[in-house]
């Protein structure tokens, strides 16, 4: 068999530095992932809202973790306080104290740890699920996909909020409970997200392509559409972790959480119940809210961010 | 081969007969495929909706009763309660029957319209719940228009004027404002308009005490609703600007424009004319999807204002907790918004041409 | 009547770049003259600057274009223009008619609206004054192209895509324009429904004494409508004069290279012979280069049989027979062209077999034995008949290097052996060299024409019986065309390696066949050698392909005659 020495007439591309004869496949993998990670911090970093807020983010995460540093667990131990109740700001309570007696800068300290806590556990629940029903509803077809869409659709229509305190009153108050009621009301969204872009990603030719060469429904998947999919549910595992967040300080709010453990909702539920917001004790009301908003605005900010890296069209919004 | 492929790709006109249709001239040889019909759709939808209620009832029986934890006991928990008056209770509200036997009854009961009775108030749910329907329409419906007119109105400006400080001050706001948990803005709101300011009552629908008819008692629930109204709007009309703003934006690029501009349309016109009724479509969808936060964002707003709604109810049923309270609402919650969905398929429907082709 | 000229006419486009802010330059000092009342083709690769060029003349060009020269419509400097005059200009002495297939209409109006609002716009200018006067003119103007006025109540999506190109045409013509510009106008149509089109732009410019400028990358469709064909490489002029002359006997490399994807049917210096490969059984080849390796293809050798196949889907007007009783043979080495307009069935049955569409009825043979339904007989089926998609682009993942992409089938089948070695052989043969320097690319950092050759490279690595290659140069550059089918026309000859090719395109067939296969409507009209159904076409059928094929249809010394009109 013969073959033409001839190089390809076509002008010369723009590769990146080739590699050597003797370097395996593995390395030339590698090096374009590494290169990749490179271009897409790049385009992240550019987007300076998007920064601003994964640098808050670090902080805030940072001041939670070192939590029993900052504020010692004695200080929040209602019958050792010294101060009194319902204190305004003082420098020795920055952000005042509650109706016991605690600094709430303490507590907002250590309400964090919740918050961040149930917020990444919930978003983990519900990203699992959410990806795996949304990739199989996506992939396969007949009755198997009826069957999902429908179990979609109606985890999508039925109102999260009253079916989270369905499940937790049954289940009975606790951070577990708020974790699974969470998890379980919000993976709709990131399913019907992932299903969309499965079908998507189907519908291109090297799919096709795939199944012509051989492929198996677990090359496809596994090869092809997890890869197209992640990067779109890392960016709304962003988003979502914002509004966990949310719907943690809601359900502690309304009475769900676990009442030994302080969160920032749980401390909004206090203030209600010892009627602060009436009371003009407005350190206790504004505070742990303008955490929670803090910290999901910078969510937000970053899962935007994100969002317009792996979607060049949005960028500039 | 059971995935993929099994439905045609078939792009570009169907071959035509060999006697078009109608009363087309015979040299016009490429017919596209006939649409489907009306009652097609509207009876996929109105499966598809029963579907989805039949799957709220079940799950409205059954989670009560396979999820651990025991109903009575959580019922129970925090009070005096000794075993025997546990069995009393099991019996009265029908706990210790068979799993299938309780299942039936609770059918039977639903297709009399009625929901059991509730543990705390000893009333039927039902009437409990008619009771309260109408003050959470009042609040939400009134709450929703408002967030979707302010919502699209802003949202179609900002794109207009992309780039401009109105655009990225109200880019920014709607940001804000997305990321506040409701109940909180709620709470802020009583602190300073309520508690501080004084301007509007604290809580509750009516002034206690009060008796008033007509014109006076419009006036006194007015006065009442404005800051639940106001925190519920604040919250929500940040997504509906979001979207509009982005199907807009998108929208924008799009090659018919090219043709309108071509053809001599003044760029306010091709807008307002093309590039904004036909953004509006995809938005139409989200806001009807949205429903189900709207109804959720009741819950928190009710219960901080005091609004006696069907949020407020589900609050109460839940700190009770009162099972056949919370089963109740939550069926009546979930079947409210699932017929609404409905509606909107079929309004869907309704504005956009394409859709009624498939 | 307005004369249109660009004086040294330059046009950039302020973009960002990956190190920054760049500036594109689209049009190159361009002069051009444009005589009221001729037609020019515009003609050229995607990126030559042919579109900017036409859409600078109404001003539609996006707002970080910078527009330097001037372009004179009837005396007046376009650029120069207030915008009242400009709106005023638009359409009514120069009008566009924009790809209709595509998003150029508003997909929420009624086509008469979408006209009507044409009229309104002008209402001052034109005798149109009322709605009555206006709702005749419409159906006035959609009469003009062969829609019946019932067809102005449709929504685009409604209409097939001819449907939506005459549309487009008849609000071109609303305001009674002096130059119309056609923007690719039938790209995306059947070569039937093109002539179609085309017949009926060309009488009512011609009846109206209009200019006209089309633009495509089609240099035959040009030579087959206009009088003079300019050729834009690069944002520059390369080439200008009559179109048979720029047709039959070009001067540029680069016209050159676009005629060449335009054989003419019939001609043998065009028959098995492409710019850079000439197959030992062509015509005239001289017989001293037969290679020792050459053995002509043998139809008896059946290597892939279909037997009658039929493929019915259900459709929502009742069912359709995509493939109707079927009955197709290949033989070992031979390239056999399957001919179709879209529609016609062409697709599914390569499809079908090639397993991946399951037939209703009849059965597909692989040498000899019927294909099982078994998932894992059906993979060794697969190692031997391979596919060659048409979208390069989208045939290869663009996350996946070339390496990963042509390792896919061997990881698939585990195939013994080095891999690496097994990847820069399919590439060599594939004429990716040296393959060393492809491994590591990614699709976006290739042109077209390689990454068509890394997919054939990565049906290759299976060393596969037989290939079914679908439209493989449809979504090519004209210039790159010639190398693809080069290298199929070598790989049969080199390899032995037979191919199923599909396509619209009767000339592909006349380059590179052996025999051709006409399919209408899922049927089989006709088949045999190619030298006999190309040039002694026996059913009417392909006969009327043969027709409106545009080469066929050359303008001469201004005698427009319709397309298709010597069938």
């Amino acid at each position: 068999m013969s073959t033409s020495v001839r190089t390809t007439p076509d002008q010369p591309p723009t590769l990146s530095p080739s590699t050597g004869p003797g370097r395996g496949q593995r390395s030339v993998a590698a090096a374009r992932r590494i290169q990749r990670a490179r271009e897409v911090w790049a385009e992240f970093a550019a987007n300076r809202a998007g920064l601003i807020g994964l640098v808050l983010l670090g902080v805030v995460i940072l001041l939670a973790f070192l939590a029993p540093v900052l504020a010692p667990e004695e200080t929040l131990n209602v019958t050792r306080i010294t101060s009194s109740q319902n204190e305004p700001p003082t420098w020795a309570n920055p952000l005042g104290t509650d109706p016991a007696g605690r600094s709430i800068l303490a507590m907002l300290v250590w309400g964090a740890r919740i918050s961040l806590l149930v917020g990444f556990a919930a978003t983990a629940v519900s990203m699992l699920i959410g990806t795996v029903v949304g990739m199989a509803a996506g992939h396969f077809t007949g009755v198997t996909q009826g069957v999902l869409m429908r179990v979609i659709d109606f985890f999508l229509v039925v109102p999260s909020l009253v079916l989270a305190i369905v499940l937790s009153s049954v289940i009975g108050p606790g951070v577990a409970t708020i974790v699974i009621a969470i998890g379980i009301t919000s993976w709709a969204g990131t399913a019907r997200l992932v299903r969309s872009q499965t079908l998507s990603v189907e519908s291109r030719a090297y799919i096709e392509r795939s199944w012509a060469l051989g492929a198996s429904d677990a090359h496809i998947i596994g090869k092809h559409v997890l890869p197209a999919v992640m990067p779109l549910v890392l960016a709304n595992t962003t988003l979502t972790v914002g509004s966990a967040i949310i719907a943690e300080s809601t359900l502690s709010f309304l009475g769900m959480g676990d009442p030994g453990q302080i969160s920032w909702g749980s401390m909004l539920k206090a203030a209600l119940d010892t009627g602060a917001a009436t009371g003009g004790y407005w350190w206790f009301v504004l505070t742990p809210g303008i955490a929670i908003v803090l910290v999901v605005l910078c969510f937000t900010l970053v899962g935007r961010a994100f969002e317009s890296v792996i979607n060049p069209t949005l960028r500039g919004r | 081969m059971e995935s993929t492929l099994s439905e045609p790709v078939l792009g570009g006109a169907a071959p035509a007969p060999a006697a078009p249709p109608g009363g087309a001239p015979a040299k016009d040889t490429d017919e596209p495929r006939r649409g489907g019909s009306w009652l097609r759709y509207i009876g996929a939808k109105a499966g598809g909706a029963a579907v989805s209620l039949v799957m709220v009832v079940l799950l409205g029986f059954f989670a009560f009763r396979i999820l651990p934890g025991d109903p009575v006991r959580s019922l129970a928990d925090g009070r005096q309660v000794t075993p025997e008056q546990m069995d009393i209770l099991r019996r009265q509200y029908g706990l210790d029957q068979p799993l299938p036997a309780q299942f039936w009854r609770y059918l039977t009961d639903l297709f009399q319209g009625k929901l059991g009775d509730s543990y705390t108030y000893n009333r039927p749910v039902m009437e409990l719940i008619l009771d309260r329907l109408g003050p959470t329409l009042l609040l939400t419906g009134t709450a929703a228009a408002l967030s979707v007119v302010l919502g699209l109105w802003l949202g179609q400006r900002a794109a207009w004027r992309r780039g401009s400080s109105f655009d990225k001050t109200q880019t920014g706001l709607a940001l804000v404002f997305w990321s506040v948990p409701t109940f909180w803005l709620g709470l802020l709101m009583l602190l300073v308009f309520a508690g501080g300011l004084h301007w509007f009552p604290t809580g509750g629908m009516v002034t206690a005490g009060v008796q008033a008819t007509g014109v006076e008692y419009a006036w006194d629930v007015a006065r009442h609703m404005v800051l639940p109204v106001l925190t519920m709007v604040a919250v929500g009309y940040a997504q509906y600007l979001m979207v509009m703003r982005a199907s807009l934006l998108e929208e924008m690029s799009a090659d018919y424009l090219v043709t309108a501009r071509a053809k001599g349309l003044r760029e306010d016109d091709v807008r307002r004319r093309h590039a904004v009724p036909n953004a509006l479509l995809p938005t139409v969808t989200l806001i009807f999807l949205t429903l189900g936060g709207l109804v959720g964002g009741a819950v928190t707003v009710e219960t901080v204002f005091s609004w006696p709604g069907l949020g407020y109810l589900t609050f109460q049923a839940l700190s009770a907790p009162d099972f056949p309270l919370l089963q109740g609402t939550f069926v009546v919650f979930s079947s409210i918004v699932i017929i609404m969905n409905f509606f909107a398929d079929i309004v869907y429907r309704l504005l956009d041409p394409r859709l009624r082709a498939s | 009547m307005p004369r249109l000229e660009f004086k040294d006419l330059r046009v950039t486009y302020a973009t960002q770049g990956e190190d920054g802010p760049r500036t594109l330059t689209a049009v190159d000092g361009v002069n051009l003259v444009v005589e009221p009342g001729s037609t020019l083709g515009l003609a050229g690769e995607s990126g030559c600057g042919k579109s900017t060029l036409a859409m600078s003349v109404l001003r539609l060009l996006p707002a970080n274009a910078k527009v330097e020269g001037s372009i004179l419509l009837g005396g007046e400097n376009v650029p120069d223009l207030s915008w009242g005059r400009l709106r005023t200009v638009r359409w009514t002495e120069a009008s566009i008619v924009f790809q209709g297939a595509m998003h150029s209409l508003n997909p929420v109006r009624k086509v008469r609206e979408q006209i009507a609002e044409a009229l309104r716009i002008h209402a001052k200018a034109l005798p149109y004054k009322d709605d009555a006067a206006r709702d005749t003119r419409v159906a006035e103007l959609l009469e003009l192209v062969d829609l019946s006025p019932a067809k102005g109540a449709s929504y685009p999506h409604e209409l097939s895509g001819g449907q939506k190109q005459r549309v487009m045409i008849a609000m071109a013509l609303a305001c009674d324009p002096e130059l119309i510009i056609a923007d690719e106008p039938t790209t995306a149509l059947d070569v039937i429904v093109q002539a179609q089109v085309l017949n009926v732009l060309t009488a009512l410019v011609a009846s109206r004494g209009l200019s006209l400028i089309m633009i495509s990358h089609d240099l035959s469709v040009l030579a087959a409508t206009c009088e003079r064909i300019v050729v834009m490489q690069q944002g520059k002029i390369v080439e200008d004069g009559p179109s048979a002359d720029v047709m039959r006997t070009p001067q540029h490399p680069h016209t050159r290279a676009l005629a060449a994807a335009f054989p003419l049917i019939g001609d043998p210096a065009s028959r098995l012979r492409l710019p850079g490969y000439t197959a030992p059984d062509a015509p005239g080849a001289n017989p001293l280069e037969k290679s020792g390796t050459f053995t002509a293809p043998d139809p008896a050798d059946v290597v892939l049989e279909a037997r009658d196949l039929s493929v019915t889907f259900a459709g929502r007007g009742g069912d359709v027979k995509a493939v109707d009783s079927v009955n197709l043979t290949c033989g070992r080495g031979e390239i056999v062209a399957l001919v179709g307009q879209s529609g016609s069935g062409k697709t599914t049955l390569a499809r079908t077999m090639l397993a991946l569409q399951r037939p209703t009825s009849g059965e597909v043979l692989f040498e000899g034995k019927a294909l099982s339904h078994n998932r894992k007989a059906l993979k060794d089926y697969r190692r031997s008949v391979q596919f060659v998609l048409q979208d390069p682009s989208a045939a290869l993942n663009p996350k996946h290097s070339v390496y990963e992409a042509v390792a896919e089938g061997p990881r698939l089948h585990k195939l013994p052996g080095n891999e690496r070695e097994i990847v820069t052989a399919a590439l060599r043969k594939a004429e990716l060299n040296p393959p060393e320097r492809f491994l590591a690319a990614i699709p976006q950092e290739l042109s077209g024409g390689q990454r068509q050759r890394v997919v054939i490279a990565g049906a290759l690595a299976l060393d596969p019986e037989f290939l079914v290659a679908d439209e493989p140069v449809a979504s090519l550059d004209a210039s790159v065309r010639a190398e693809i089918l080069a290298l199929l026309l070598r790989l049969r000859c080199e390899l032995g390696l037979g191919a199923l090719v599909i396509t619209h395109d009767l000339g592909l067939a006349w380059n590179i066949a052996d025999r051709v296969v006409v399919m209408f409507e899922g049927r089989i009209v006709e088949e045999g050698r190619v030298e006999d159904v190309l040039l002694n076409p026996q059913h009417e059928y392909t006969r009327k392909l043969l027709s409106v094929v545009p080469t066929n249809n050359v303008v001469e010394d201004d005698a427009s005659v319709a397309i298709g009109a010597g069938a």
